[in-house]
């Protein structure tokens, strides 16, 4: 089950990845890392803060956050001056400052609300606009390797779109609310917010997988955090056993088989029982492929219907039932329509006429905000009853009301009665929630 | 909601540029952040469109300790969904929800039932419940806040629904135990001597003749029997016409305050003795000092012998609150003129004063036939006044 806790866990998680991403850019660019493994010993760091976030999230407050955050940055600092000599530090400090600020950010839970995260979300969005907007003058050529934007952007449109599934589990998982109405249907709006976009430039852009890209960013990620607990495992180990050498092994240098040119092998080379049994091997592995997929869409569709149905609270029954009829929608229609037939009275007097169309207006601002208006209300009635849930346009919906009142009864109708009655309906709008 | 438009000015600008220039990937973030915002602009445009919002008691008037129905339903008459809704409905803290908890309030005397809603297109959700009331009065449920949000929960809409539910919880009916004396006294004590009118079908005794009674009255047998005329008795077919004055004041002064379980004990008696008297024919009207917890106006409803009577007094009594409005030997001489001639006038009161006493002779000399029923500790005694005494100590 989806909770709060797993909500800030997805979102953390995200925001660690698209963090690191942004590090490995930004030291890349300045050809800090070179030949160099520090990246081996970046991860240990992050790993330990990410540990240490998550594990601790949950009993710690204020004072926890701060403690956890000062010992990471500690470790940190005595990390860099240890490594000085030999390795790149720099990588080290910046990564434990990031873990850390996130770490204080998230461990302290009164900062940790809707508010908060949608914050979160908008700033990330604004960052990555300015980013991609302006990274390429900024940078004055530096990131000149295509991959390192990518990477980046990819990254970071993962962290927007774990910000905006973060929120609307969240939003979800109020502690007011009994169970999390509409879930599947708000994961599918969510799918389709970050989904139509990507589609869309996918299409435009023709080439390049951008989902597939986020994913593989997301697994890579994953890899690291994984390969960064393992070293760090083999640095204690290291650190508790003098003799063992955590690391010491050079990296592979891998050999890339020369490339064969297919039109110049001949076609009796190949064999056609092999060629057979590849062909069934494909299609056996894609149907493989696709019955995994369909498996997964099923476990999650079942997953979101048990969430959906789950007995309600006891001592409370809960009926769900469709109005949907043509009728109803034929009523709505038409009621709209009639709303806007101000036409049949007055038709004489333009400006009776425009008044009343004013006033029309205010009655579906009325109706929009869930204040529609009754048959059997008068108008002095309807506008007492708005004034109440707005006391700050009581003035406003009382000056428009005797207007329209004017309007519709009245012999003379006030010169200035059109303008008073726009502004008045202005007034109303602006002073809207 | 201007940063936003802003935003989204600002967002549409920059998918423009990213469009016509060769910025990567530009177009595709503009876009997700416009289609958030886009989202989050049409919930709000249509939030509470053709939304309605219901609340229905199973019962309307109900005795205490019983359970009725309370159904909350919302619909959603319009294809945009509404994932998120809460509904934040008052209710009073006379009436406890049955396995349900709720949020305090701002005000004492609510409470706050909070309830989750998601709604798709054209549905309606229903959300059921048991009610327990154990206490007298004019229960008022409502209004209702709707807050309801997208589904990512960017904008917030609100909505409150300004419609009053009432509940009438009529006083406790007390038993003969808690009364504290047989009902049979009481109705026997106050049973009027002049029978006006009588039912020759059934006789209930005999006397001696005398010069003005009818002939066919005579009891022949009984005449045979004893040497002299004797004429028959009839049941009395005119009821008691009972005026029942409830003083709500349960400490004197006014000002000191309220006994609560004397002045609900008081609001008991009343209703039990005027329910026993209209079962037994009688007509039966209330007067009070008392202040309704709706309205300013006062206690007075007319004897009646009809059906809708009894309901209606205890109508009156479960809105009573515990405040007066009138001293009761000023409301007695204020309203003495409305009085039916010839009614028993019984004042139900907890605390005596010279002023009640004074009231009552009143009473009396103007040739009605009052009956105190005194709920105080220590029983008065007035002279030529019937008084019945019933205490009980506050547990």
């Amino acid at each position: 089950m989806i909770n709060r806790q797993r909500a800030k866990v997805l979102i953390l998680l995200s925001a660690c990845i698209a963090y690191s991403s942004l590090m490995s850019l930004v030291l890349n660019s300045f050809d800090i890392v070179g030949d160099n493994a520090s990246a081996v010993w970046r991860w240990p760091v992050f790993c330990f803060g990410l540990i240490v976030m998550v594990s601790v999230r949950l009993r710690l407050r204020q004072r926890g956050a701060i403690i956890a955050a000062a010992g990471a940055i500690g470790l940190s600092m005595l990390g860099w001056l240890w490594l000085r000599t030999g390795f790149s530090g720099q990588e080290l400090v910046l990564s434990g400052f990031g873990v850390s600020f996130l770490m204080a950010r998230a461990i302290n839970a009164d900062q940790w609300n809707h508010d908060w995260l949608q914050q979160l979300f908008w700033r990330g969005l604004g960052l990555l606009v300015a980013f991609v907007a302006l990274g390429p003058v900024m940078t004055r050529g530096a990131l000149e390797e295509a991959s390192f934007i990518q990477l980046f952007v990819a990254q970071a449109l993962g962290f927007v779109a774990a910000c905006l599934f973060a929120m609307m589990l969240d939003q979800s998982n109020q502690a007011e609310l009994q169970t999390p109405p509409m879930l599947g249907w708000s994961s599918l709006f969510t799918v389709l917010i970050i989904g139509i976009p990507l589609l869309l430039f996918g299409l435009v852009d023709g080439q390049r997988s951008l989902v597939g890209l986020i994913f593989s960013t997301f697994i890579d990620g994953l890899v690291l955090i994984v390969g960064g607990i393992s070293v760090g495992l083999s640095w204690l180990v290291g650190w508790l056993i003098p003799s063992f050498k955590p690391n010491q092994r050079p990296p592979e240098q891998l050999v890339m088989p020369e490339a064969v040119d297919p039109s110049t092998l001949k076609p009796e080379e190949t064999s056609k029982i092999s060629s057979l049994l590849g062909d069934m091997l494909t299609i056996s592995v894609a149907l493989i492929g696709v019955l995994m997929i369909c498996w997964l869409i099923y476990l999650v569709l079942r997953w979101l219907r048990e969430i959906e149905t789950r007995a309600a609270v006891p001592g409370e029954a809960v009926v769900e039932q469709s109005i949907w009829s043509f009728d109803s929608l034929r009523e709505q229609i038409l009621e709209r329509f009639r709303r806007k037939k101000p036409w049949k009275f007055g038709a004489d007097d333009p400006q009776r006429q425009k008044v009343r169309r004013v006033y029309t207006k205010f009655l579906e601002l009325g109706e929009d905000h869930g204040q529609p208006r009754g048959k059997h209300q008068t108008a002095h009635e309807y506008g007492r009853g708005y004034a109440q849930r707005q006391p700050n346009s009581e003035p406003a919906i009382d000056e428009l009301t005797a207007i329209y009142t004017q309007a519709r009864y009245a012999t003379e109708l006030d010169p200035a009665a059109l303008e008073r009655a726009e502004q008045a309906l202005k007034n109303i709008q602006k002073n809207q929630p | 909601m201007k940063g936003r438009r802003a935003g989204l000015f600002c967002l549409v600008l920059l998918l423009i540029i990213g469009l016509l220039t060769d910025v990567i990937l530009l177009p595709l973030v503009c876009m997700l952040g416009i289609m958030a915002l886009a989202a989050v602009e049409l919930w709000e445009w249509r939030m509470f469109a053709h939304v309605e919002y219901q609340r229905e008691l199973g019962h309307t008037h109900l005795f205490p300790d019983s359970t009725t129905s309370l159904s909350l339903t919302l619909s959603n008459r319009k294809f945009l969904p509404l994932p998120f809704v809460n509904v934040h409905d008052l209710v009073p803290v006379g009436i406890q929800i049955e396995q349900i908890e709720t949020q305090p309030a701002a005000s004492p005397n609510y409470r706050i039932l909070a309830r989750a809603f998601g709604l798709s297109s054209y549905q309606q959700v229903t959300r059921q419940y048991t009610i327990r009331c154990p206490q007298r009065g004019l229960h008022r449920f409502g209004p209702a806040n709707l807050s309801a949000s997208d589904p990512l929960g960017l904008s917030m809409s609100r909505a409150t629904i300004n419609d009053i539910d009432r509940l009438i919880v009529y006083p406790r009916l007390l038993k003969d135990l808690e009364l504290g004396m047989p009902l049979r006294e009481l109705l026997g004590t106050i049973r009027a001597s002049q029978r006006l009118l009588t039912d020759p079908v059934v006789p209930i005794g005999i006397r001696d003749y005398t010069q003005s009674d009818p002939l066919k009255s005579i009891h022949w047998t009984a005449t045979a029997r004893r040497g002299q005329l004797q004429t028959r008795i009839y049941e009395p077919v005119t009821a008691l016409t009972v005026m029942c004055i409830v003083d709500i004041e349960t400490i004197v002064p006014a000002y000191l305050g309220v006994n609560k379980f004397q002045g609900e004990r008081l609001i008991s008696m009343a209703a039990t003795v005027c329910s026993a008297l209209h079962k037994a024919g009688h007509a039966v009207g209330l007067w009070s000092n008392a202040a309704l917890v709706e309205g300013n106006t006062a206690v007075h409803l007319p004897p009646s012998r009809s059906l809708k009577q009894a309901s209606a007094i205890l109508e009156v009594l479960a809105q009573m609150s515990l405040y007066s409005r009138l001293e009761i030997a000023k409301f007695i001489g204020r309203e003495q003129s409305r009085l039916p001639l010839g009614a028993t006038v019984l004042l139900i009161s907890v605390v005596d004063t010279p002023a009640h006493r004074s009231a009552l002779t009143r009473l009396r000399e103007y040739g009605y036939a009052p009956v105190w029923l005194y709920l105080g500790e220590h029983a008065p005694k007035v002279a030529g006044i019937k008084l019945i005494h019933s205490y009980q100590r506050e547990p």
